[in-house]
């Protein structure tokens, strides 16, 4: 079923457009998603930064506990370090844009069926598309603009990543 | 899954797909250009993150 669905997405951009072309509007929103959550992430971080250190100053040990105990200091974390496996979730979307790029020019280069080609991206930026919609969806509260945001140029996750 | 529901879903789809493509009204070298330029982009995050820990001084943080 799962795959039925990334086909008829994958039909609907082939409709639209050719299917490399698909492949690089897909790497491209991720860009847009990923910098999306960026944006987000930094405002509630530096927001929460600003209210912990009002709320104690000036007991600085005080404002720093605070702060790290936030979910706006969790949310930093993860997205830069990730959980304990020290690559964050910033960083893997990076590698599977980077993978998809050169998937694309290679493609690209060889001739390849532009079906093939999209199949293939839309597989390697499926766990950082993931990745990034899973952020969104535990701490997207904290950032709802970008969140929003986010989610608009994540419209093929509901697909990939059930 | 009855026929009413993947029809839905379909349409659902289908919308989503337009609306990433409208998102992208760029030619394909523009599109290209686009992820590009930005691959190499520095989390602004990482940064901030990675100040506060190096100083843990909220104040520095704040004034950025």
């Amino acid at each position: 079923m799962k795959k039925l669905l990334v086909i008829m997405v994958a039909l609907s951009l082939v409709g639209c457009a050719s299917a490399q072309r698909a492949g690089w509007i897909a790497t491209a929103a991720t860009i847009d998603a990923r910098d999306a959550v960026d944006q987000g992430i930094k405002k509630a971080f530096h927001a929460r930064a600003k209210s912990c250190y009002q709320q104690y100053a000036p007991d600085q040990l005080k404002a720093q506990e605070c702060f790290t105990g936030s979910r706006e200091y969790k949310a930093a974390v993860i997205w830069i370090k990730g959980n304990g496996n020290g690559v964050g979730v910033w960083e893997a979307t990076n590698i599977a844009i980077k993978a998809a790029k050169a998937a694309l020019e290679i493609a690209a280069g060889r001739g390849d069926s532009g079906a093939t080609t999209l199949k293939k991206v839309l597989g390697i930026i499926k766990d950082a598309v993931c990745a990034l919609a899973g952020i969104v969806a535990e701490y997207g509260d904290l950032f709802p603009a970008g969140a929003k945001d986010a989610t608009k140029y994540l419209g093929l996750v509901k697909v990939m990543c059930k | 899954m009855t026929k009413e529901t993947a029809l839905l879903l379909a349409s659902m789809l289908l919308k989503v797909a337009n609306e990433i493509i409208k998102a992208f009204q760029l030619s394909d070298d523009e599109l290209k250009e686009h992820v590009s330029k930005r691959l190499d982009a520095e989390s602004e995050v990482a940064g901030d993150l990675a100040e506060y820990e190096a100083t843990k001084d909220l104040k520095s943080l704040i004034d950025d």
